[in-house]
């Protein structure tokens, strides 16, 4: 069933089972999946879904069934179940559908998959691999295809669609030489086409190159304290924690340490973030937010005061702030006026953080966990590969003290990063 | 739900055909409201074959004969088109095919609505807000998951699974010194909603030690960054098993260069360490994920991977095993219906010994005592970290101070070097979920044990 009658009958089914405002989402997924194994082609998977979400709202109480049983017994079973949650629920004035919206459609991406365009790619990053970085295992690659078909409709007279088409790039690899392994690492890129080879794609050939550098990792020198130079790649480790303050769970439960910072400094002023999914640069956009609210580009941080929370029109109602026009995500950090070398040349002593393995930050900031696939920073210049070496400090004050961002971004199709030093770390 | 027999039996590529439903109903409540309040179902076919060694994979959201027609065609289209440009040979899959498994687990017990789910959160909710006013935030989240699988394979195996969980999480939070502290515990476990809760007095004195522990907490310092001498309680040590050794000795990272890979027959821990992927019984109990048929229609087996200190072997599904030349294991596991199988834990514990906890703490002079993991990460060096939610220092054999949030690790054939002390008694951890591109329930066990590992903190 296509998505824009499955969704409407969805809607229709629930008014007619008995909720008082009725909001469907349906989506089509269409996905194929090249994978490689141990360097060499594996599987090809294919998989096609149907998925509805249904919510029900019974004097100000909500249920949400989703399914994927997409026939008409299944909608009208789906749309019974859904109105009856609601009424074993609890009311709450937040509860609310999406309010009425013009009408929009929108579109991004191929329309259909190159199967033997992803297998051209997949076979040359594997000879690239055997020929620049023979020392290193492709443990798993996967290369995807996957447009969605999204629509959303409501009592409200809501109708928002998009179809969105776009191929995903990941591989996880590690370094082998006779009994000595390095760390596994791993890194993705999403993209609208496939013109370029995968190598020359975010930070691939890098971290496939630094893999064989960290075959003779050393452990730290000491305890001490110094400075993170943080890695694209590693980047969302900590921004992730940071912007869950900011988020409707944070914020409701009121534990967000950032709950009366509206409008204030909360990070250094050379901090900008902001979220733009309908950035051009975007490989897959969103259009409208999950709960039915068109999407805009928007600063979250900027020069480092706060300038709105990630709420949904739920955490706004509840909350009394204003609501966000984006599900957070599409993330885009200003890069800075210093070129990455000098940033590093920049740190006495520390730490290039390739990627961070560690316990979930606290809701006041503090975090532990590993430096994996990362590098000795002493006098300026990148020593040795770093094994069993823990980073722990604050998040906040971290980002407060931001030393440095790099000239250079990478662009992960999802998400533009450059390279950021964070002073006063404890390393061990 | 009933898989109505499709003959594989003359396919001459190996064939897998599986049914599956996932549902999973969900309640959350921060601070009283229903913040959360849904049900989910993932319904469909899938197949997978093999050829010329590739897989092909498809699946639909449909499970009527047509459907199955549909995804057996393209997967197998599937695997020729990928098998005749791989070029790879690797021969016949091993086969051990099990047929007339059905282990269905439905409660007995008469069927909660959501009314009766939502009141009995609500009990739970108000006592603490009541009882305990310190108490500033408060989610209580229920989750219930019921994974039903039926599986043919053209190698003649059939089976027919339903295996549920519940999961109830407590999540308190308290303000000191105007910073928040949080303390989360997870109750349930195998088994639907009926079978694990009834009462939710029944969980008032948890509530009360959780509280207790969260206000120590608040008032705790931070660990001392380092190696440090740690006794792990038997609530962490499973996560222990399945970071640092269940993920190191997957036969799939074996392959991609783990260092477990060169070690099978050597010493790699003290001859206290016994180590095994349980598959559905342990030590006469049922597990929490107990799993009798993997999704290859393999026979599941245990596999003792770690026997007093010896690295035994590894995990496998058909390939990696044909790739080493062993039989499979039983291991090969997939989330939902979409996703292909891989190598997955079932329930993978240590081996309780002859100490008591009492006397472990008493011989550490200086250390930590952790008691609550969050979530962890292995690596094919070895190396581990999980997060501690709750730990206390340990002075001169006594408790002291509880400390805040930390991250342990270390690399496990060192770590498990220094094991020194291993408890008599065990506990199964009830809401493990791994991430290996798919998630997955699974099970992690074990005793207390005494080690030296690495702490992070100031």
């Amino acid at each position: 069933m296509d998505a824009d009658v499955l969704a409407e009958r969805a809607r229709d089914a629930l008014v007619a089972a008995g909720a008082h405002h009725a909001q469907a989402y349906a989506v089509d997924t269409q996905r194929e999946e090249l994978n490689a194994e141990w360097n060499e082609p594996s599987l090809l998977r294919s998989t096609f879904e149907s998925r509805v979400v249904l919510i029900a709202l019974v004097d100000d109480k909500k249920g949400a069934v989703s399914c994927n049983d997409t026939t008409e017994d299944g909608i009208q079973r789906a749309a019974a179940q859904a109105v009856q949650l609601a009424e074993g629920s609890r009311p709450d004035p937040a509860n609310a559908i999406a309010p009425t919206q013009a009408e929009a459609s929108f579109e991004s991406g191929p329309s259909a998959p190159s199967l033997d365009g992803m297998h051209e790619r997949m076979v040359e990053l594997l000879a690239h691999r055997a020929a620049h970085h023979p020392k290193t295992t492709l443990r798993s690659v996967v290369i995807d295809y996957t447009r969605r078909r999204r629509v959303l409709v409501n009592t409200n007279g809501v109708r928002l669609r998009a179809t969105i088409g776009a191929y995903d790039f990941v591989a996880t690899f590690s370094a082998r030489r006779e009994a000595d392994t390095s760390s596994f690492n791993y890194t993705g890129v999403s993209r609208k086409d496939l013109d370029r080879p995968v190598a020359e794609l975010g930070s691939f050939d890098r971290l496939m190159g630094e893999a064989a550098q960290q075959l003779d990792p050393q452990k730290a020198p000491g305890k001490f304290t110094g400075d993170l130079v943080v890695t694209p790649d590693c980047l969302g480790s900590f921004l992730s924690p940071l912007t869950s303050y900011l988020s409707d769970d944070a914020l409701i439960s009121g534990t967000s340490v950032f709950a009366d910072q509206l409008g204030q400094r909360i990070a250094h002023p050379s901090l900008t973030l902001r979220s733009l999914p309908r950035w051009d640069g975007l490989a897959v956009p969103c259009f409208f937010t999950r709960d039915g609210q068109l999407t805009e580009d928007c600063d979250v941080i900027a020069a480092g005061v706060l300038q709105r929370f990630l709420l949904s029109r739920y955490g706004a109602l509840k909350t009394g702030h204003e609501r966000a026009p984006t599900d957070g995500g599409s993330w885009v950090v200003e890069g800075g006026e210093t070129p990455l070398d000098q940033l590093i040349g920049q740190v006495e002593r520390g730490v290039l953080i390739c990627r961070f393995s560690g316990g979930r930050p606290t809701p006041s900031g503090d975090f532990s966990g590993i430096a994996k696939n990362s590098f000795l920073i002493e006098n300026g210049r990148i020593g040795p590969a770093l094994s069993e070496t823990m980073v722990s400090g604050n998040l906040i004050r971290l980002f407060e003290q931001v030393a440095g961002l790099s000239k250079e971004r990478v662009d992960f199709g999802d998400a533009l990063l450059p390279w950021v030093r964070l002073p006063g770390v404890t390393i061990s | 739900m009933v898989l109505e027999h499709f003959d594989l039996s003359g396919r001459t590529d190996y064939t897998e055909l599986r049914r599956q439903r996932n549902t999973m109903a969900s309640v959350s409540l921060t601070n009283g409201n229903v913040t959360g309040n849904a049900s989910q179902e993932h319904a469909g076919v899938s197949a997978r074959v093999w050829h010329a060694g590739a897989w092909g994979f498809a699946s639909a959201g449909a499970d009527d004969r047509g459907a199955i027609d549909r995804v057996v065609g393209a997967a197998g289209d599937n695997a020729r088109w990928l098998g005749t440009r791989a070029g790879r040979d690797l021969g016949a899959l091993p086969s051990r095919p099990t047929s007339g498994v059905v282990q269905v687990f439905e409660t007995s017990k008469p069927r909660w609505s959501r009314a009766q789910t939502v009141s009995f959160l609500r009990e739970l909710d108000e006592h603490v807000a009541s009882r305990y006013p310190q108490v500033t935030a408060r989610t209580v989240a229920l989750s219930c998951l019921d994974m039903h699988k039926q599986l043919q394979t053209s190698d003649g195996a059939e089976s027919d699974q339903l295996i549920p969980r519940t999961i109830l999480a407590l999540v308190f939070t308290v303000v000191r010194n105007g910073e928040p502290v949080r303390l989360m515990e997870i109750h349930g476990g195998f088994g639907q909603l009926e079978d694990n809760f009834d009462d939710p007095t029944a969980l008032h004195d948890a509530i009360a030690k959780q509280v207790a522990h969260l206000e120590r907490k608040a008032a705790g310092v931070y660990a001392r960054a380092g190696t440090h001498d740690l006794v792990l309680d038997a609530s962490l040590a499973g996560i222990l098993a399945h970071e640092a050794i269940g993920h190191t000795t997957e036969a799939d990272l074996v392959l991609g260069g783990s260092v477990a890979g060169d070690r099978v027959g050597q010493e790699v821990a003290t001859e206290l360490v016994s180590l095994t992927d349980f598959a559905h019984t342990a030590l006469g109990q049922q597990c929490p994920v107990p799993v009798w048929v993997d999704d290859e229609g393999v026979e599941a087996q245990d596999v003792p991977i770690i026997e007093k200190g010896v690295l035994k072997g590894f995990m496998h599904t058909k390939e990696t095993a044909l790739r080493f030349g062993v039989a499979p294991t039983g291991n090969a596991r997939a989330f939902q219906y979409s996703d292909e199988p891989l190598v997955r834990m079932r329930n993978t514990s240590f081996l309780p010994g002859d100490s008591s906890l009492d006397d472990m703490i008493a011989s550490v002079e200086r250390g930590y005592y952790l008691v609550r993991p969050s979530n962890g990460q292995a690596d094919a060096t070895s190396e581990f970290m999980f997060g501690v939610t709750l730990g206390y220092e340990i002075v001169d054999g006594k408790l002291g101070e509880a400390i805040k949030d930390t991250t342990i690790s270390g690399v496990a054939f060192d770590v498990l070097r220094t094991v020194s002390m291993v408890s008599d008694d065990m506990q199964w951890e009830c809401g493990g979920m791994c991430g290996k591109k798919q998630p997955i329930p699974v099970g992690m066990g074990g005793p207390a044990i005494k080690c030296r590992a690495h702490l992070g903190g100031r």
